[in-house]
């Protein structure tokens, strides 16, 4: 069965007054229905820029290698240029959850406004049942009152609340694959939790394949499948999350476990990974993390090794420099 | 009060509310006769969610926000301070050995300044250093101390990640040599790794200056992992107060355990764990009679249930308080 999507060898370039950065690098990623990847990394990773790519957000001057393919449902997406094509991926096959709701909504239009608008443009129905089919969501997620809510501003709802409106509107137009980024990390534990539960039973129901973007390796070990760590533009390692996350082969995957600080050890010491992460203006030839390296490797150090990622385990995938690194250290 | 620094004493903090210019002045209640003790040279924690009064108790602690009853006491080496009833001399000298590191690095820092004059700037401010030779020693100093190389010194702010721009805020909050320093949510906008970086600079400046740190968190696993004493709030009051370790290891009130239940675990089999509590923290304009976590309490007892139970913390372990309607 072919993948619901499947990026093959992404490059995405930036061209700026300072010269071409390059945010990614050759990533290859496939998700399933009803499948989560989640994809882990620090601020400046590249994780989503990734994801704007499966939509084509990205601003203007960005560039796509040539022989890059991202395939949703069949079709490549990279080489849809009409506003016609693009329609069907932004808010029609696929939706997007962004970080921040109070900055995704317009805060001058009623949210119930928003969500009917989106409707009309990708289903062809009346607004009376856009409003139904609105209202209907928006109590899926559980919000109390949504007639109420649905004639209401964003800012009239606390963050939580919002969080649940966006994720409402995102499923409203039933995507096949929805982009969550970052979309618990700006909410209180307990809503995240909330949150996080209420996307997991939405999965199940509606079969959807999900790309959850994160820097919490807490969240990720609770809502994916499958997980991808991205340093700087690249996939150093992936793979099943239980894995990645209990047999971890990569330093840097080690490396962000350690700093992570665990309540239930205690004594551990926090150890944060050494050094600073690059700019991407200049990124490191070969292994890309071995500036911050610990070096097992003696032969990363100088940047002779290529990026390569190599199947470790049935399904696990490692950066052919940091398998060599784990193993030494 | 030999080894306190602080002590606050029955505080609440409400702030006027007028929805339009006809309606009724209301009050928000949003700290509530908060009694804590900050020992000498401690990690104090205080966390809880959004809206429960985290930061206008610390900022009340720092005499930025307005008591409105109740009184806190500085004991400082000489004298003690009460911050309700002080002369712009004295809060003054208090300023100099209060401080506050702010959440976000990147709104706390003037683009136009260069780190030299950001750091520089409460020497001259207050008035401590009398030569521009002897600024930049304290300034070179304290930023040896935070980790910043003297090159940085002639930057702005905005070639600087946020890692580097956190300890950019420290050495300013630092030099004015303070004695004590509130943290308000001060890693919270920063990755893990530099998150545990920035985490252990504070432990290691707090030995090597002697601080005493008020730390305002959300995040309950970096709480555990640096205080000595943790405080939870939750709507304006504190329900659960203890040493870290004995409060994370056996907590007795039930918003403490719901909220440690509900930090995601690293391992992906133990999932849903989580002890949901159904909707959020209600509004500070008309907080529930009684036990204010009532509301959203997993399992309420017969009496809080219709609000009879006033708030209250009682000594369980020593130490270690909790709130009367879920200590009973």
């Amino acid at each position: 069965m072919s993948h619901l999507l499947e990026v093959k060898n992404l490059d995405v370039k930036f061209d700026t007054d300072e010269g071409r950065i390059t945010a990614v690098e050759n990533i290859s990623l496939s998700v399933d229905q009803g499948e989560v990847l989640g994809i882990v990394g620090e601020s400046g990773s590249g994780k989503s820029v990734t994801a704007k790519s499966i939509m084509k957000l990205n601003p203007g001057n960005t560039s796509y290698n040539e022989d890059a393919e991202i395939i949703l449902d069949n079709e490549n997406v990279l080489q849809f240029t009409s506003k016609q094509d693009l329609k069907k991926i932004r808010g029609g096959k696929v939706s997007m959850i962004f970080q921040e709701p109070m900055a995704s909504f317009a805060p001058a239009i009623k949210i119930g406004a928003q969500m009917v608008e989106q409707l009309l443009i990708h289903k062809n129905i009346n607004k009376e049942e856009a409003k139904s089919i609105s209202i209907n969501m928006l109590k899926r997620v559980g919000i109390a009152d949504a007639e109420k809510r649905f004639n209401q501003y964003a800012f009239e709802l606390s963050g939580g609340m919002r969080q649940r409106a966006m994720i409402a509107m995102a499923l409203s137009t039933m995507p096949k694959l929805l982009l969550a980024d970052e979309p618990t990390t700006a909410l209180d534990v307990t809503i995240q939790a909330q949150v996080i539960n209420l996307i997991k039973d939405i999965i199940k129901e509606y079969q959807m394949g999900v790309i959850f973007i994160t820097h919490d390796l807490g969240v990720i070990a609770q809502v994916a499948d499958h997980v991808a760590v991205m340093y700087l533009g690249s996939v150093v390692e992936k793979g099943p999350v239980n894995e990645i996350l209990k047999n971890p082969k990569h330093p840097y995957t080690k490396g962000l476990l350690q700093a992570l600080p665990d309540i239930n050890n205690l004594d551990a010491p926090l150890s944060p990974i050494p050094g600073n992460i690059p700019s991407p203006l200049d990124r490191p030839t070969g292994c890309v993390f071995r500036t911050r390296c610990p070096h097992h490797n003696p032969e990363g150090k100088d940047g002779k090794i290529e990026m390569k990622l190599i199947e470790v385990e049935p399904g696990h995938w490692v950066d052919q420099c940091g398998i060599k690194c784990g193993q030494n250290g | 009060m030999g080894d306190n620094l602080i002590s606050v004493n029955n505080v609440s903090v409400n702030f006027d509310y007028q929805e339009n210019f006809i309606s009724k002045k209301q009050k928000i209640h949003a700290v509530n006769n908060i009694n804590i003790k900050i020992k000498k040279g401690s990690f104090f924690g205080l966390v809880g969610e959004s809206g429960s009064g985290k930061t206008t108790l610390g900022r009340a602690i720092l005499g930025a926000n307005k008591i409105s009853s109740g009184n806190v006491i500085f004991h400082d080496d000489e004298r003690d301070y009460d911050l309700t009833d002080m002369n712009k001399q004295d809060l003054k000298e208090y300023r100099k050995k209060a401080q506050l590191i702010f959440q976000d690095p990147y709104a706390a820092l003037s683009p136009r300044m260069t780190v030299r004059d950001i750091i520089a700037e409460p020497l001259e401010v207050m008035r401590i250093t009398n030569s521009r030779q002897e600024t930049d020693e304290r300034v070179r100093d304290i930023a040896a101390k935070c980790r910043l190389n003297i090159e940085h010194l002639r930057r702005f702010p905005h070639a600087f990640s946020g890692g580097q721009r956190q300890r950019i805020s420290i050495a300013r909050a630092l030099v004015s040599n303070p004695k004590f320093i509130v943290a308000d949510e001060s890693v919270a906008a920063l990755d893990v790794s530099i998150q545990a970086d920035i985490l252990n600079l504070l432990k290691q400046l707090q030995t090597e200056l002697n601080l005493t740190y008020l730390f305002i968190s959300h995040d309950l696993s970096v709480v555990a992992h640096v205080c000595d004493v943790v405080a939870v709030m939750y709507l304006g009051h504190i329900v659960e107060m203890g040493p870290s370790r004995e409060l994370f290891k056996n907590p007795k009130h039930s918003y403490t355990k719901a909220l440690l239940s509900s930090i995601p675990s690293i391992d992906p089999e133990k999932r849903s764990e989580a002890i949901e509590l159904k909707g959020e923290i209600p509004s500070a304009l008309n907080p529930p009679p009684g036990c204010v976590f009532r509301t959203r309490c997993p399992n309420p007892g017969v009496d809080c249930k219709g609000g009879e139970i006033k708030m209250g913390l009682i000594e369980v372990e020593p130490g270690h308080w909790v709130d009367q309607c879920c200590a009973l």
